[in-house]
């Protein structure tokens, strides 16, 4: 029945998705709720937790304030413990309780702001929605930060990008995040930030001076419209990966055919392949494999929302678990990629695991297979055709 | 032990005749508590001489627990245990889950087995029926429900909605609707009104309170008429309803302390 | 903030016996954590548990329960944004609870629901009793409310009431016992088991050791409830006043007059031959032996130990450890008096809470100890050797001691990878 996760844990929730992308921004992060809550987020969507400085803090609410209205007890309590100087930012995220409780998180922060020069914000998460929803305003509310961006940032003369949404919830690992950078530098492409992993702050700051965004996850596409509307920069979306790396970076470098890289080639009629992952993660491996095969009848499925103008014939968004089993069972594809989670519920079609954080947590995160950049390997996909 | 809910729409009187009406079991002899449910926190000002009753959400909220009821309770008239649930500062909070917390504490120090009353009224707000204000007329909580209404358009709506509520539950073998009070502003056909309310409701009108300038004087002293002054009529009037109340719902019951109601 | 032992008692007093201030922000690092609800009531054979919740609250235990293979047991029901106003999830939950019901050979089912229909205040009880009617099938209400923690009804206390909920008829067998509070069973080594038999007390239940529900339902048979942790109290109590199934304070300490004291309890059930003292001479001999190798050593006492804070502290200090620090949540009321004996040996002794904020920064500049009891101590301190004493080895009476000893003295220079060590533990918060 709708809603009812029988084989599949609950998704990564809103908050781990914005605690994901300000994570290792030197900022404090306040996730507003019992402590159960942020548990989700330090013990399981957070793979960075012991490889970085983790400044992330449960507002530890109690039933009392519940009741009697947080928001003077989160202000004070905020002002009271955090002890670490500099700073770069407080982001106050919100949870299930303080969503039916209607916390004012916007009172709080101006109240915080004062006499504070460093940005003091908040982005209502609810604990009701999923990971990608909670980025999509976090990206959006970080492009927003118009003030952080130093005046004079002007773009460089060099062909440079900025990484925008390469978070652990779609990534996992560092290492994948360094094969996407590591395979736009080898074809001469500065990487000039990179929003979600191996960032800092300053790199943020200095967004502007990029000449481009390349979105890699569809998350991120809010904030990169409103740069590109408010900035100036525009974005192109796509993974490199494996071969598509080579298409996508010629389209970087505005040498491509004129539409976009990651939906240049159509699926064939041949075997049909399912992708069930992050929709530009999916789409990008779509085109990597096309390159390889361009008979294979590439769909692109999601429990996560799709961008539609990046949808192909047959992509699609799934709603419940039995969904997929049905999938299968009508379209029978030759072969089912995605989070070894899903395994559970595609009978007995043949199946290939790649992990997703988002679905399957620390589960497999310490798997250390490449799947973005050009060391991903196809073959291991394309032998089992 | 009878455990009586009292719903009313905020301002109608609901808490000045709760406390007079539980002012009245009490001179018969019973032993009583009442329950203020309502953010305002002050059910039960008119039992107590004007003194304050902390309420237990602020309470909880300065000291974190609370060990005894000794440190929640007030003694008021005729030695009515009072207890406030209070709940948040306005505009902000969740004012139902105060009423849920100030129960289960109440749970937890053993309220019922301690003081082991006769009656216990709950003075509710009826304004929203959501899941915390029906609350008091769970399983476990109130068994009987009775409703303070005047002839006015919105308080009947109020009752109206009550109603609907106590009807929901009742399915579940939880309180029931022990009647009606009408408590009268004067308004045109007001007992029509009241009368046609109490057919549709399925229920019986348990009393007329008048109005009267009394009721006034003495809450300025924080008192009930029936403190006051057990002779006045209205006072009279009150007893009446407490004896029918007392008698289980049956008009003209009339009370008689110590006898298993 | 950290307290001072010699102040720890004001403090207490101000702060209602938690030491976690109620006016500071909680840091949680997943080392802090424990069973959580799931994995203390999927002890219950037979039983399958549905979650009714927003996705935020129930990642945590999904995946840990995947990781210990209790997941095919483990529903959730997602609640929408429409829920927390319209109470829609109410009939969705009754749906929900049909289809496991009928798909599975459930004896029982545990609905578990969360801060946010407390704070609703949505009437489950009524929905339980209708679903129980309709279906014929015992259900008991769970519920994981951390917005309660660290009050009388805290989730990781009211999750025991969950489980003892389904005992409902007595019966009466002389020759067996409950064990109740701890969340695993005492380790079969333990003369508790001796002495238990000695008294023609044969039969030891633990919920944790129940192969089906029927046997967990002879719970409610057994002679008497031995509480061996604090947060099975009220669970005692009520099972006390709801079958009159009655109860012995019987707590598992590593203190030799409180074994004592426990042992002595436990006599009033009837005769026990069994004599404790050889082993208590034994235990107090190992003591001795020890010494050398604790004496003078620097110790941290972490939270993350499956044992009483304060007991444990002043056991340690005895051993003649040098603790340097004790991590910890509250002070229980049986451990008070440990506490005060300690705080007149050690008034200097620092105590910090386990949620501190300034924990967050600890790790940067962390000590070096010889010893560290708990994983905890492994994030916030460099121990040289570590003892864990985890959640699923419930240590009890002297052997208990007798195991510990043995874990200090064979404890290895700790080497490993803090973030293996504590993602194995599987704990949730």
């Amino acid at each position: 029945m709708k809603g009812l996760l029988k084989k599949l844990p609950p998704f990564a929730p809103d908050y781990s998705g914005v605690s994901s992308l300000f994570y290792t921004l030197g900022g404090a992060i306040i996730i507003n709720g019992a402590d159960g809550c942020i548990g989700n987020v330090t013990g399981y969507d957070e793979p960075r937790f012991f490889d970085h400085d983790s400044y992330i803090f449960s507002s530890g609410l109690k039933e009392t304030h519940a009741i009697t209205g947080d928001e003077d007890v989160l202000r004070s309590k905020i002002e009271d413990s955090l002890e670490k100087e500099d700073l770069n930012f407080i982001v106050i995220l919100g949870t299930p309780t303080s969503a039916v409780i209607a916390s004012d998180h916007e009172s709080v922060t101006t109240l915080l702001s004062r006499g504070r020069e460093i940005p003091v914000f908040t982005v209502n998460t609810t604990g009701i929605d999923c990971y990608e929803k909670g980025l999509s305003r976090a990206f959006d509310a970080l492009a927003r930060k118009a003030d952080f961006y130093p005046p004079l940032s002007e773009p460089s003369e060099d062909l440079s990008v900025n990484i925008v949404g390469a978070t652990p919830l779609d990534f996992w690992g560092m290492e994948q995040a360094g094969e996407i950078r590591d395979s736009l530098e080898k074809r001469g492409i500065r990487v000039n930030g990179c929003w979600g992993m191996d960032n800092s702050w300053e790199s943020v700051r200095k967004s502007l001076q990029a000449q481009m965004n390349l979105i890699v996850a569809a998350s991120a596409l809010r904030g990169a419209r409103y740069m590109k509307k408010h900035h100036g920069i525009p974005f192109i979306c796509g993974v490199p990966l494996a071969r598509f790396a080579e298409a996508l970076t010629e389209e970087i470098r505005g040498k491509g055919s004129g539409q976009p890289a990651i939906m240049a080639l159509k699926p064939g009629r041949g075997q049909r392949l399912v992708l069930l992952g992050e929709q530009l993660w999916s789409c990008s491996l779509r085109q990597a494999l096309l390159l390889e095969n361009p008979d294979l009848d590439i769909r692109c499925i999601s429990f996560f929302k799709q961008e539609p103008s990046l949808k192909m014939e047959g992509d699609l968004v799934l709603q419940e678990e039995d969904d997929l089993t049905e999938y299968v069972n009508r379209e029978k594809p030759t072969l089912v990629i995605g989070d070894p989670l899903y395994r559970r519920l595609t009978c007995d079609t043949p199946f290939y695991g790649i992990p997703h954080l988002a679905v399957s947590s620390r589960l497999y995160w310490n798997h250390d297979t490449p799947y973005t950049g050009d060391a991903m390997d196809l073959n291991e996909i394309l032998k089992r055709l | 032990m009878r455990k009586i809910a009292v719903y009313g729409k905020g301002g109608i009187g609901k808490s000045t005749l709760t406390s007079s009406l539980a002012a009245a079991v009490a001179s018969m002899g019973y032993k009583v508590v009442q329950i203020g449910c309502d953010p305002k926190a002050d059910s039960t000002l008119n039992l107590t001489g004007g003194k304050e009753t902390v309420p237990v959400i602020e309470y909880l909220r300065q000291h974190g627990g609370c060990d005894s009821l000794d440190e929640i309770v007030t003694w008021g008239y005729k030695n009515i245990a009072c207890f406030e649930a209070g709940g948040p500062t306005p505009g902000t909070g969740c004012a139902g889950r105060g009423i849920v917390t100030t129960f289960e504490l109440l749970d937890d120090l053993e309220m019922f087995e301690t003081y082991d009353p006769d009656f216990v009224f709950y003075d509710v707000l009826g304004d929203v029926v959501c899941g915390g204000f029906a609350m008091p007329i769970r399983k476990g909580y109130a068994e009987e429900v009775i409703i303070v209404t005047s002839g006015e358009k919105m308080a009947l709506f109020a009752a109206s909605n009550i109603r609907m509520a106590v009807e929901n539950y009742q399915q579940r073998n939880y309180a029931k609707m022990l009647g009606v009070i009408l408590n009268k502003r004067n308004v045109e056909n007001e007992e029509e009104l009241i009368n046609d309310f109490v057919q549709r409701a399925d229920t019986e009108l348990l009393g007329v309170v008048p109005r009267d300038k009394n009721i006034q004087i003495y809450e300025d002293r924080c008192q009930t008429v029936i403190e006051g002054d057990p002779d006045l009529e209205i006072s009279k009037k009150i007893m009446e309803i407490a004896g029918r109340i007392v008698a289980g719902g049956k008009a003209g019951g009339t009370a008689v302390p110590g006898e298993d109601t | 903030m950290q307290v001072l032992l010699e102040n720890l008692p004001q403090y207490l007093k101000e702060n209602k016996k938690r030491l976690n201030s109620k006016d500071a922000l909680h840091y949680c690092p997943p080392c802090g954590g424990g069973w959580g609800v799931v994995k203390t009531a999927v002890q219950v054979p037979e039983v399958q548990v549905l979650f009714v919740i927003p996705i935020g609250c129930g990642r945590h235990g999904a995946i840990a329960a995947m990781k210990d293979g209790t997941d095919s047991r483990i529903h959730y029901l997602l609640m929408e944004e429409v829920d927390l106003v319209s109470g829609d999830h109410l009939e969705k939950t009754e749906a929900a609870v049909r289809e496991l019901v009928e798909e599975t050979e459930a004896k029982g089912l545990i609905l578990f629901t969360t801060c946010i229909d407390d704070l609703l205040g949505s009437d489950f009880e009524g929905l339980i009793e209708k679903m129980e009617e309709e279906l014929q099938i015992p259900i008991s209400r769970g519920k994981m409310n951390p917005i309660l923690s660290e009050t009388p009804r805290a989730p990781d206390i009211m999750v025991h009431n969950t489980a003892y909920n389904f005992l409902r008829e007595r019966g009466q067998e002389e020759s067996a016992v409950n064990l109740v509070g701890c969340l695993s069973p005492v380790t079969s080594d333990s003369e508790l088991f001796d002495f238990l038999e000695s008294g023609g007390i044969r039969e030891v239940r633990h919920m944790g050791n129940c192969s089906n529900f029927d046997e967990f339902l002879s719970m409610a048979d057994s002679r008497v409830n031995l509480l061996i942790r604090a947060p099975g109290k009220r669970a005692c109590r009520d099972m006390e006043r709801a079958i009159g199934l009655p109860w012995i304070d019987l707590p598992a300490s590593f203190l030799p007059e409180k074994i004592d004291e426990g042992y002595k309890n436990l006599s009033l059930l009837g005769d026990f031959s069994y004599d404790t003292g050889a082993l208590k001479r034994e235990a107090e001999e190992a003591i001795r032996e020890i010494r050398p190798l604790t004496a003078g050593r620097t110790a941290v006492l972490g939270k993350t130990v499956n044992a009483d804070s304060f007991d444990l502290a002043l056991f340690l200090h005895r051993l003649g450890f040098q603790l340097k620090y004790v991590l910890a949540a509250a002070v229980k009321d049986h451990e008070q008096e440990a506490m005060e004996i300690l705080r007149t040996k050690r008034p200097d002794l620092p105590v910090i809470p386990h949620l501190d904020p300034a924990l967050a920064l600890r790790q940067e500049n962390s000590e070096e100890v010889d010893f560290g009891f708990g994983l905890d101590t492994a994030v916030y301190f460099r121990p040289r050797k570590l003892v864990l004493l985890p959640f699923e080895t419930s240590l009890f009476g002297y052997r208990g001691i007798l195991a510990l000893l043995e874990s200090i003295r064979s404890a290895e220079p700790f080497s490993g990878s803090v973030k293996d060590l504590v993602y194995n533990a599987n704990l949730v918060i």
